[in-house]
């Protein structure tokens, strides 16, 4: 049962360091609404798992509180586990065990009543697409297989809160809808979810929320669309024809003439924040061109979340594959293409 | 034990006993193991006169018990091993983070156990019988003396688990075998009897929860004696419910990262 504010988590000033001192999180602040979907993202080691992981009481924060579905989940008490799944991005299934075997168990450590668990488990199967694959030892399952059984535990319950740490890695495109889908449909049902994806394109279409996570703080929490109009901005995006070291003089002198244009550099990638696309394309290309720095292509990325995670982190989260190297997907004068 | 905590109990000791019977190979040589000491030292030690048990009493059938037991021993060394495999694949972790009460997932994978280490000792006790070994038992005296050597299997799966917790490591579970097994094993009466030990083994033997096993088993077998209560059934339950309560601990710590 969410709190009576409606939200289903609150975290506040939540610190924690590991030995050798790590700090994974740093004073994080967080109201999580219920009935949503909640997308944590962030650059690997930004502290999403571990702050997921407090969430599930899997793991103590060092200092701060947080409170889920009304209860401190360090406590990790049997009622919480039971109104809580935790689905972690390591895939737990015991090889050995078919899905079948794997279902009826958890089932019942679950405490689902002895004659729903047939049921449950088909409509779970069905749903999921592994129906015709119950009755195979997981070791002979495919890894798009694992994956959904894997996330077939977490939602046996049927829980309210629903914690799921990359559950798209290793799916196909099509897997990736189907759980998105499922995800969406969740929250409709009056089930939350918080999420942890790098996939900002799905985020933007099906997230409530969203929450941009760098050295374990929280850049910016708020709706897809409003993180989108108070980060993002238009991006050219350039491919050098060389890898550029960070400490090359051509481009300290790129950095002086752009100013707070010049946004990052990663081995042949140069990002520069465009304003206007017909007036300061040419001129930024000749910019390049003035410091022998020769550009193999470009392509211009409108405001999105995409756009918006990299003014925010600085780094670029995982490359749209629509909007590069496809003919016609929206292309317009300077859009995707050669420096003319 | 409510009806829930039951389907509980029985489900991990479903699976527990499908994993077992899934490795045949592992459970022939559990059997065959047992059965090389049987004849090696049955026949080694023919001649040892035992003469305390009495005339009728020959080597090879003082030795069945202590042979019984020792196979309860060196399988409940290597229950820790299925832990080992279920952290390796995470599986452990999801397994905790079930509502169900962590005790309960503790009595079904040890109940599998025993029970599938019960049955083993009693097939080398008919193996023992085909090589020629007598027994001439009592029946209260076998239940009881079977419960013993449970409450014995129970402590030193729960011994094994607790260890193969602490430490992850598959290795662990050999260094049981060479650190634990073998020195209770030669303290014990398992072979030898306790008055023809050189004189500290002999006071040390009778501190040996395997002797207390071997003990029991060998009289309700050979001689129609009913095991005691206080000497062998009582300390061994309560050795079986403290090593229960300590696996259990790091069971709980298991659950977190």
């Amino acid at each position: 049962m969410p709190t009576d504010s409606g939200q289903v988590a609150t975290v506040r000033s939540l610190r924690k360091s590991y030995p050798g001192g790590v700090v994974a999180l740093d004073g994080v602040d967080l109201d999580l609404d219920s009935n949503s979907v909640t997308a944590l993202t962030g650059p690997n080691g930004s502290g999403k798992t571990t702050l997921l992981r407090i969430l599930a009481g899997r793991l103590a924060p060092t200092s701060g509180t947080a409170i889920v579905l009304g209860v401190d989940p360090a406590a990790s008490s049997s009622l919480l586990r039971r109104r809580l799944s935790f689905v972690s991005q390591e895939l737990a299934l015991d090889p050995e065990m078919t899905g079948a075997q794997t279902l009826r168990l958890f089932a019942v450590l679950y405490g689902l009543p002895r004659g729903s668990i047939g049921a449950r488990v088909d409509e779970l199967a069905r749903s999921l697409e592994l129906m015709g694959h119950l009755a195979m030892p997981v070791h002979a399952y495919s890894g798009g297989l694992r994956r959904r059984l894997h996330l077939a535990l977490g939602l046996l319950q049927e829980p309210e809160l629903l914690l799921l740490d990359e559950p798209t890695a290793g799916l196909d495109p099509a897997g990736r809808a189907f759980l998105w889908g499922l995800l969406k449909r969740l929250a409709e049902r009056s089930r939350s979810v918080v999420v942890i994806t790098h996939d900002l394109g799905e985020v933007e279409r099906h997230c409530d929320r969203v929450a941009v996570m760098l050295g374990g703080k929280i850049l910016a929490f708020s709706s897809p669309q409003v993180v989108v109009r108070q980060h993002a901005r238009r991006m050219l995006q350039i491919e050098l024809a060389e890898d550029v070291a960070a400490t090359d003089t051509r481009l300290a002198n790129l950095r002086q003439i752009l100013g707070a244009k010049f946004l990052a550099v990663q081995r042949t990638k140069l990002s520069v924040q465009l304003d206007d696309p017909h007036s300061e394309l040419d001129r930024i290309l000749a910019m390049l061109a003035a410091q022998h720095l020769e550009a193999r292509a470009f392509q211009v990325h409108e405001p999105d979340l995409a756009t918006a995670y990299f003014g925010l982190t600085g780094v670029s989260a995982e490359e749209p594959p629509t909007r590069r190297g496809e003919p016609g997907a929206g292309r317009r004068r300077g859009e995707n293409g050669e420096p003319g | 034990m409510s009806g829930a905590a039951l389907r509980i109990v029985s489900a991990v000791c479903g699976r527990t006993w499908i994993k077992a019977l899934r490795r045949p190979v592992l459970l022939s040589f559990s059997l065959v193991q047992p059965m090389i000491w049987m004849l090696f030292f049955g026949f080694l030690f023919q001649r040892y006169p035992i003469e305390w048990f009495g005339a009728e009493i020959r080597y090879l059938d003082f030795l069945l018990p202590g042979i019984c037991a020792m196979t309860v021993l060196f399988g409940a060394s290597q229950s820790g091993i299925e832990l080992i495999r279920d952290m390796q694949t995470h599986f452990l972790g999801r397994l905790l983070n079930t509502p169900a009460d962590r005790r309960l997932l503790l009595v079904g994978k040890l109940g599998a156990d025993v029970s599938r280490l019960l049955a083993q000792a009693a097939l080398v006790l008919l193996l023992g019988l085909t090589v020629g070994a007598r027994i001439s038992p009592s029946i209260l005296g076998l239940i009881l003396s079977v419960a013993a050597l449970g409450f014995f299997g129970i402590a030193f799966c729960a011994l094994s688990c607790t260890i193969a917790l602490l430490t992850r490591a598959p290795e662990s579970m050999a260094v049981f075998v060479h650190v634990v097994n073998m020195p209770l094993l030669f303290t014990s009466t398992a072979f030898v009897p306790r008055h023809q030990m050189p004189g500290f083994l002999a006071s040390l033997s009778r501190y040996n929860p395997l002797t207390l096993a071997v003990g029991s088993l060998r009289g309700s077998l050979l001689s129609h004696q009913i095991p005691s209560l206080s000497e062998s059934l009582l300390p061994l339950a309560a050795l079986s419910l403290i090593f229960f309560g300590i696996a259990s601990a790091a069971l709980s710590r298991a659950a977190k990262d």
